[in-house]
């Protein structure tokens, strides 16, 4: 069945261009359009001259110029783009929980000028060898050390001031006093 | 035939995936002539578009890794050619003036018959870019893929990055112009 409306066919003229294998129902319609044929004419005309892509190929010696800087380039070792949004963001990570392990470790005493330093841990833990050295510590004084630094920096200062001391002096303790509440 | 040069098109890309360069460079070799001639209809400058054509091939090669091989090594290849040309034409914001190429009325000296064929093919030439010129980017680079390259809308859509629907109306534009313009000059 013929398409009757022009503007139909003119559509797939356009749509089509420049297959020349049209709808039998188009070609019908063109056998007895004047106006339509005139265009579907128009654009054959138009499909040959706009000519085809080997019309716009360079002659061999550009091509081969082309062909040989590629081919030079493609020599050098390629280019590998380093990915770095990864690791910044790792490392952006490691930052922040850092950071806010550090900051609540601080902040747990509820005061300022209680923050623990390594260097008063140092001190302790020096002052608790010295202790055990001597042969002088006892059971309270032990356990004021250990209530000072609880009460003091909270509760990981006692686990600190633990490493901080060698294995010889934890074993003393251990063999000596009553630490298991202590830790 | 086609499908004996796709398989072999398939084949060298595996390879160039590999790190063979030998294999890369028969492909440089097998669309050279079409990427050029896409980049010269595009930028109307035979040197701008020998450029563009190498670029096109060494971004290719750095970034064949990542193609997966979902559309033809042609589709993609052109999505590359056409971002170049696109971003060129961008930065050196060119206009070819119509009086330069397009009043050269060709008529029906176009059919290549007579004795120096290679004069009127310099002549199309120089007419189709005035034709081309006539048109938007975009529509130009529609019309190129589908018109020279053959590519289905699906695949244009695909290398431009648009919708299927804009893609379709860039064309009838570019297709209604390019008519235009015909029967203005007399071409007919």
């Amino acid at each position: 069945m013929a398409i009757v409306d022009c503007s139909k066919v003119q559509e797939e003229l356009l749509h089509r261009f420049p297959a020349t294998d049209l709808e039998p129902a188009v070609e019908e319609h063109l056998a007895h359009c004047h106006e339509c044929r005139r265009i579907r004419d128009e654009m054959m005309t138009l499909g040959d001259a706009m000519g085809s892509d080997e019309d716009f190929y360079p002659d061999t010696y550009q091509a081969h110029l082309v062909q040989e800087q590629v081919e030079k380039a493609i020599e050098r070792p390629r280019i590998t783009k380093l990915n770095l949004y990864r690791p910044v963001a790792i490392a952006a990570s490691v930052v922040l929980i850092v950071s806010v392990s550090l900051i609540s470790l601080m902040m747990s005493g509820n005061d300022s000028s209680k923050i623990m330093s390594p260097m008063l841990v140092a001190d302790s833990a020096e002052y608790l060898s010295s202790q055990v050295a001597s042969g002088e510590l006892d059971q309270s004084t032990l356990e004021e050390v250990f209530r000072d630094f609880t009460s003091n920096y909270g509760y990981q200062a006692s686990d600190l001031l633990l490493d901080d001391i060698s294995e010889e002096e934890l074993q003393y303790l251990e063999d000596n006093f009553d630490v298991k509440d202590l830790l | 035939m086609k499908s004996d040069d796709n398989t072999h098109i398939t084949n060298l890309v595996g390879k160039a995936k590999s790190g063979d360069r030998q294999a890369y460079s028969e492909l440089v070799k097998l669309k050279m002539n079409q990427v050029v001639a896409f980049a010269y209809r595009m930028t109307q400058d035979k040197d701008s578009a020998l450029d563009l054509a190498q670029e096109t091939f060494l971004a290719a090669w750095e970034s064949l890794s990542s193609y997966r091989g979902d559309a033809q090594f042609s589709t993609w290849l052109h999505r590359i050619a056409a971002n170049k040309t696109l971003n060129y034409l961008k930065k050196a914001k060119r206009t070819v003036s119509l009086g330069d190429v397009a009043d050269e009325t060709v008529g029906s000296t176009v059919e290549s018959s007579g004795p120096d064929v290679q004069m009127q093919r310099e002549q199309l030439r120089r007419h189709v870019l005035g034709f081309m010129s006539t048109l938007p980017e975009q529509q130009r680079l529609v019309f190129d893929l589908r018109f020279y390259k053959e590519h289905s809308f699906n695949e244009i859509a695909s290398i431009t990055g648009r919708a299927l629907g804009t893609v379709k109306t860039n064309y009838r534009e570019a297709v209604t112009k390019l008519r235009e313009f015909a029967r203005e000059k007399g071409w007919r």
